[in-house]
C-alpha cells in the first residue's frame, strides 16, 4: 500500500496543477463545463516553503504540463531537477545526481497509480466528489479543500485555490500542513489547449 | 518507499555484518604543532548558531536512491538541534527538536513517524555537525601525512578526524569499539563562509556501517547562515 507520505506528496503535486485551469466559475457544476474544455496545461511555477524555522521561505521553481485526461509532467528546475511523470496510468519519480536523471526510490509506483484513481476526480474539476476532502467555494474565488480523515489532516490541514480573474485560470495554490508551515505554489505564463506530445509525459530528457 | 526508509534509518536489532578493523594510525605530532592541530580540528565544526539547508539524497544497497529537502538549526553551546525534512513538494515528514539530551517529534509522517528513526537522525546530525566533546585525546599524522586528531567520544566511541592542507576536505571515522560505525567525508566550501572557523562543507557525504543498517546520505548545501545570538 503507498505510504500516507506519497499520497501527500501526489496530493500537494497533483492538486496544484488541477487547480491551474479551473475557470472562474461560482458553482461547482460552472467549473466542471470549464474544464471540459481544457485539453492542455503549460505553466511555469515558483513554489515557496514557509517554515517556522526559516528565516526566508525556501523557494523552488519549475515548470508543469498537463494533458486530459490524466497525463502529467511536474517538473522542478531548482535547486535541484527532479520530474514527476504520470503517464499511461505509470507514475515515476526521476531526481538529477552526479550521474544525470535517477529514478527515486520514494515512488512506491504500483500503489501510487491507486491513488491517482482518487484523485483524477480534482483533474476534471470534480473537486466536491473526492472522498477524502469536505470541498468549499468561497467569495473571493476561493475554493478550500479540508481533509475529512483525522490521518489525513494530521498532515494536511487545508488546502487553498484561489483562482485567476480570468476564466481558465488559477493564481495560487497553498498547502497548509499547520499554523506555522505551508507550501505556496504561484502560477506563471500559463498556456492553455497547445499540442503536446507523448514525449512530454514519458521521457525525463 | 517506506521500507526504503525504513531499512534505511529505523533503529533494529543490530546485525553486524562490518568487521573490525585497527584505528587508523596517528603518529606523534611535531614538537610545538600539537595545540594548532587540535585547533585546525576543532575549527571544522561550527561554533554557535547556525540555520543550514541541504539536499539529501539517501543510498541503499547501491542505487536505490531518494531525496529530501533537510533543514537544521543548532546550537554548538547548547548542543541543541531543530531538525526538519521535507520532500521535493515542500511537504514534512519529520519535525524533531534535540535539547538538553532529549528528544521531541513535533511531525512525523509515515515512514518517518517513529522516534527510533527521528533519534538516529539527530545522532547522525550530532556527529556530522558537533566538535567532539572534550579535547583530542591524541594528535598527530595520519598514514596519509595528514593532520589528525583522534577523540574519546563517549563509552566505546572514538572519533577520527584527519584534513587535508591542500584542499580543506576532511574526513571523520567513527568507531564503536573496534567497528567503523560512520565515515564522514566533508568537501570544503566557500572560504567566505569559514567565519573564525573552517568553511561551511559544501558537500557532506556520511556513510553507515552497519549500525543498524548501511546507507550513505549525500547532502549538497543549498544555505548555511549563521544565526545572530542574542547578544550580537
Amino acid at each position: 500500500m503507498m505510504s500516507r507520505t506519497m499520497q501527500a506528496g501526489m496530493v500537494v503535486a497533483l492538486l496544484a496543477a488541477a487547480g491551474l485551469w479551473i475557470g472562474w466559475a461560482d458553482t461547482w457544476e460552472g467549473l466542471r463545463a470549464q474544464s471540459r474544455e481544457i485539453r492542455t496545461v503549460r505553466a511555469g511555477f515558483i513554489q515557496e516553503k514557509h517554515l517556522e524555522i526559516l528565516q526566508k521561505p525556501l523557494i523552488s521553481k519549475g515548470v508543469f504540463y498537463f494533458r486530459a485526461p490524466d497525463d502529467l509532467r511536474w517538473e522542478y528546475t531548482e535547486p535541484i531537477r527532479s520530474i514527476l511523470l504520470v503517464h499511461d496510468g505509470k507514475t515515476e519519480r526521476y531526481i538529477e545526481g552526479d550521474d544525470g536523471l535517477v529514478r527515486d526510490a520514494g515512488g512506491g509506483l504500483p500503489a501510487m497509480q491507486m491513488m491517482l484513481g482518487e484523485i483524477s476526480g480534482w483533474l476534471k474539476g470534480r473537486f466536491e466528489e473526492n472522498p477524502d476532502f469536505n470541498a468549499s467555494l468561497e467569495p473571493g474565488r476561493k475554493i478550500v479543500l479540508t481533509p475529512k480523515a483525522a490521518a489525513l489532516a494530521d498532515i494536511i490541514q487545508r488546502i487553498v485555490l484561489q483562482l485567476s480573474d480570468a476564466p481558465g485560470l488559477l493564481d495560487s495554490v497553498t498547502v497548509h500542513e499547520s499554523d506555522a508551515s505551508y507550501t505556496l505554489f504561484r502560477f506563471q505564463n500559463a498556456v492553455l489547449n497547445a499540442d503536446l506530445d507523448d514525449a512530454v509525459f514519458s521521457r525525463v530528457e | 518507499m517506506r521500507r526504503f526508509f525504513a531499512a534505511a534509518f529505523l533503529v533494529v536489532p543490530l546485525v553486524l555484518a562490518a568487521g573490525c578493523a585497527p584505528l587508523p594510525r596517528l603518529d606523534p605530532a611535531p614538537p610545538g604543532r600539537a595545540a594548532a592541530l587540535s585547533r585546525s580540528c576543532d575549527a571544522l565544526f561550527p561554533e554557535g548558531k547556525w540555520r543550514f539547508i541541504h539536499t539529501v539524497r539517501a543510498t541503499l544497497r547501491g542505487d536505490r536512491q531518494s531525496v529530501m529537502t533537510g533543514v537544521t538549526v543548532i546550537d554548538s553551546d547548547a548542543r541543541s538541534i531543530h531538525g526538519v525534512m521535507m520532500t521535493v513538494e515542500g511537504l514534512v515528514v519529520l519535525d524533531a527538536v534535540y535539547a538538553d539530551g532529549r528528544m521531541t517529534l513535533n511531525r512525523g509522517v509515515p515512514p518517518f513517524d517513529s522516534k527510533s528513526f527521528a533519534r538516529g537522525m539527530m545522532a547522525d546530525i550530532r556527529l556530522i555537525f558537533f566538535k567532539p566533546d572534550g579535547p583530542p585525546e591524541a594528535v598527530g599524522i595520519d598514514a596519509r601525512g595528514r593532520p589528525a586528531c583522534r577523540y574519546d567520544n563517549g563509552p566505546d566511541r572514538t572519533v577520527f578526524i584527519a584534513v587535508d592542507p591542500e584542499t580543506g576536505n576532511w574526513t571523520l571515522r567513527q568507531y564503536r569499539g573496534r567497528r567503523l560505525a560512520r565515515t564522514l567525508d566533508a568537501r570544503a566550501g566557500d572560504p567566505s563562509t569559514a567565519g573564525a572557523g573552517a568553511p561551511v562543507p559544501e558537500r557532506l557525504t556520511l556513510t553507515a556501517h552497519g549500525f543498524p543498517r548501511s546507507y550513505t546520505l549525500n547532502m549538497t548545501l543549498l544555505e548555511g547562515e549563521r544565526i545572530p545570538g542574542d547578544t550580537e
